[in-house]
């Protein structure tokens, strides 16, 4: 085991991977009958990135997965775990995560996939830490958010179509100094919306047999209206609770990387508290909502520019479909 | 006084005439609230009358009416 003397267990190094195919509103809107410039208004998305026919989950993952561990300095068989936090894996079954460590070389480690949707890759950062916080011979854990959405996504939709990108990221977590990494996590969860937001067909309610395809059940359904009422009324409250345990409120955070949604709502969520938008990074307009993914995305993109710094208090927050809402407290390293 | 500053937030935030904002104003009547608009409302009320509403109070505010109690709860009386 390394470093046995570190109590903490931090984000120690990220990476990202977007597939190839750029998708712009323009076409968006010209196939869905919307008019031009809908798209950026009511959600600040510009482009977003697609699949080509050659991609699929898995080779987005281990690609982001890859230039985690390159910049974290650790090889793939010092993993302990991986947890692929998605709900479009290449396969119904078996769990994505195993077919990463296979194309990643992971031999000493443990794979499962977590499903918590748009609020995956948070779920996925509570799951490892705890493992790791419980079972001191794990040194690190790979968790990834991936997602592939755009083969669930009625391109003719406009109510789904605006919305989603696909894409990967991924962080390596390691030992690090007490008083570092990982202080504290939340989830809630509202079943009393489980369905506004829902993926039916290939379920157990709906298999994937023709007649479910007549019915478009193969296809994203998006109450935009719910989603909206739920991030505002729940976010902020599971935020406050994550700080709660650790003794903070919300002005001593000092960097927020949200579920990339919709700019708007990031903007509302950081004016109803009263927070700068100086304190958050956002790429929701240059990638879209990229569901599991866009958590782990926003923060190798914002480390990578140099935002977060040692020392600075993050939170990282998130809604997904369910709906389940998380939230993390990281003294970053 | 405090009913006539009410409507006129609204007017604002949801790009309409004060005279379209009816003592039944909802969704339902007023095309223009949307989740967007809605969002803005939200920051628009509490600073024009120095308040900050809860998580709750912030989808409560569905309609004329039910701003008006939520106002009320805060003090304001319209």
């Amino acid at each position: 085991m390394e470093n046995v003397a570190a109590s903490g267990v931090g984000i120690v190094g990220v990476g990202r991977c977007l597939p190839g195919k750029k998708l712009s509103n323009a076409q968006i809107e010209a196939q869905c009958n919307l008019p031009p410039g809908t798209i950026e208004e009511k959600t600040g998305v510009r482009e977003r990135y697609i699949l080509s026919d050659e991609e699929s989950s898995s080779t987005l993952a281990a690609a982001a997965a890859k230039q985690a561990l390159e910049h974290a300095g650790v090889t793939p068989d010092q993993i302990g775990l991986i947890v692929c936090c998605a709900f479009t894996g290449d396969y119904v079954y078996p769990a994505l995560a195993c077919k990463v460590q296979e194309m990643l070389g992971a031999w000493n480690a443990g794979a499962f996939d977590l499903m918590a949707n748009c609020t995956g890759f948070q779920v996925g950062l509570t799951v490892a830490s705890d493992r790791m916080y419980v079972d001191r011979n794990i040194s690190h854990v790979l968790v990834i958010g991936v997602t592939a959405q755009s083969r669930f996504i009625n391109w003719f939709d406009g109510d789904s179509a605006m919305y989603f990108g696909d894409g990967a990221g991924a962080a390596v977590l390691g030992r690090v100094p007490e008083g570092y990494g990982i202080l504290a996590n939340d989830i809630m969860s509202n079943g009393r919306v489980y369905e506004a937001v829902r993926l039916r067909g290939g379920g157990s309610s709906h298999p994937m047999r023709q007649e479910n395809v007549d019915l478009g059940l193969q296809y994203f359904e998006v109450n935009g209206m719910e989603v909206w009422k739920q991030v505002i009324q729940n976010q902020p409250k599971v935020m406050r609770r994550v700080l709660e345990k650790i003794g903070k409120g919300i002005e001593d955070v000092d960097f927020y990387i949200f579920h990339q949604a919709n700019l708007k709502l990031i903007e509302f969520l950081m004016a109803k508290m009263k927070q700068p938008m100086a304190k958050t990074f956002t790429n929701v307009a240059t990638i879209g909502n990229t569901s599991d993914a866009s958590m782990a995305i926003a923060l190798c993109d914002a480390v990578m520019a140099g935002a977060i710094k040692r020392d600075q208090l993050l939170m990282i927050s998130g809604v997904g479909a369910g709906f389940t809402f998380g939230a993390t407290a990281v003294r970053w390293y | 006084m405090e009913a006539n500053r009410l409507k006129q937030v609204m007017a604002r935030i949801f790009g309409v005439d004060v005279s379209a904002i009816g003592d039944d104003a909802s969704p339902d009547t007023i095309e223009n609230w949307d989740s967007l608009r809605h969002m803005n409302l939200v920051l628009a009320l509490e600073e024009e009358f120095g308040i900050e509403l809860t998580d709750d109070q912030t989808v409560e505010i569905m309609s004329y009416p039910l701003i008006k109690i939520v106002l009320s709860e805060h003090g304001i009386e319209i």
